[in-house]
């Protein structure tokens, strides 16, 4: 790999020439000091890993319910499609999908996309649409909030532990166990290392008529 | 050490999806492709401040509604009872909850109110010439005014949760109100707000 990249700086847009630095190691801009890219430790392998983990926890955490209401012998459960089910036939049909999609479908679309562009890259794969899953990764990152319905699930709990008995099921363990994994994956991962690997992949078609 | 240059003044810009450095066209008026990514090339997001403004407006408008009138409707043993956000919290200190009165107000009142303040502080401050140190803090309130923002959805999740649950006819049952519609609303338009506004025009000033 070349041992250095030309990048301007998200946040101050300083110029600079950043030096590809092995594993383990980030770079920091030299106008503003913020992060310009880090090189993970543990190369492609380790989110791969961690993803493939995740996955099997975000189908558990789907397949059961999360918790669990006793009141006095009515039992009632939910799980995350009947959350936002839930409020789309309250008559909160916008506020239901905002809920499904962030909390559910926006998680498992990042998921599988980084699954399938980690899997492109690791085996130098010519996967079909490489380029625009990545795209669409950077352009729906901030509304993943599966993390943020967690916490909500322990407000809830405790807000209703004084009426009722809340039994937590296996849903909740495996979200909880999803969202961990999740984390550990982004913090092993930097977009801009993946676009660099994505260049630099033998065949990897320019659209045309845009080289410089 | 020497300061780097800024991009934009050699004529570059920096893709924001996949960071490549391209040549700026000479006419401003031309849309660039990335020759990496295929996303659109801006040296900074286009019209930044004012479609920040524009949904940050929006959102301090519809934070009305979403404080006064009530997220959910409560009805146990056929007494009812509305609950606005700020009475949420206020029964959570009444039992004594003052943990979850705390991750309460601070998800659904103080994470929204201050994501609204700095940007208001950002926007009305992006044009004067600061310090560079001054600079470097506006950009790390930015940036931790983006990172936060998602948090005030627990209250809106906590509604919808509540409703799937507490369904037990006569006993008990939670329905959501039109405030949790207006704080959904709040907590997006916040969130594309803080999207929309280029921490690049920060480092854009002569700065001292």
């Amino acid at each position: 790999m070349t041992d250095k990249v030309l990048m301007a700086c998200r946040e101050c847009d300083a110029l600079q020439w950043a030096p590809w630095v092995p594993r383990g190691q980030k770079v920091r801009c030299r106008g503003c000091g913020a992060t310009l890219y880090h090189q993970p430790r543990g190369g492609l392998d380790r989110p791969i890993a961690l993803l493939l983990g995740a996955l099997f926890l975000y189908v558990l955490a789907n397949s059961f319910p999360l918790i669990t209401l006793d009141i006095g012998g009515a039992v009632r459960e939910t799980s995350l499609v009947g959350t936002s089910w839930a409020l789309y036939q309250h008559d909160m049909k916008l506020l239901g999908l905002l809920v499904f999609f962030t909390s559910l479908a926006i998680p498992g679309m990042i998921l599988l996309s980084t699954l399938y562009v980690l899997t492109g890259l690791r085996w130098q794969l010519r996967l079909p649409g490489l380029r625009q899953m990545l795209v669409l990764l950077s352009h729906i990152h901030p509304w993943e909030m599966a993390d943020v319905f967690v916490v909500s699930i322990l407000v809830a709990m405790v807000k209703m532990s004084g009426m009722a008995d809340v039994i937590i099921d296996a849903g909740l363990y495996a979200l909880i166990g999803y969202i961990l994994l999740g984390v550990a994956a982004s913090a092993s991962m930097d977009v801009f290392v993946l676009w660099q690997r994505l260049e630099k992949m033998p065949d990897h078609q320019v659209p045309a008529g845009l080289k410089q | 050490m020497k300061k780097p240059p800024r991009a934009r003044s050699l004529g570059l810009a920096s893709c924001d999806i996949c960071r490549q450095i391209v040549r700026l066209p000479n006419s401003p008026s031309i849309r660039l492709k990335c020759p990496r990514c295929g996303g659109t090339i801006h040296s900074r997001i286009t019209h930044s401040l004012s479609r920040t403004w524009a949904l940050l407006l929006a959102s301090m408008i519809l934070y009305v509604p979403a404080n006064v009138y009530p997220v959910m409707k409560n009805t146990y043993l056929g007494a009812e009872s509305d609950n606005t956000i700020l009475s949420g919290v206020v029964l959570f200190l009444k039992e004594g909850d003052w943990v979850l009165a705390l991750v309460i107000f601070t998800a659904s009142i103080i994470v929204p109110l201050l994501k609204m303040v700095s940007l208001l502080y950002l926007l009305m401050n992006v044009r004067k010439a600061p310090h560079e140190r001054r600079a470097r803090q506006q950009t790390i309130l930015y940036r931790v005014t983006e990172l936060v923002g998602r948090w005030s959805m627990v209250d809106v999740f906590v509604i919808g949760i509540l409703t799937a649950l507490v369904q037990m006819g006569v006993i008990s049952t939670v329905e959501p109100g039109i405030g949790a519609m207006a704080f959904g609303a709040v907590v997006v338009l916040t969130m594309l707000a803080a999207i929309s506004f280029d921490p690049r025009l920060i480092w854009d000033r002569d700065l001292t």
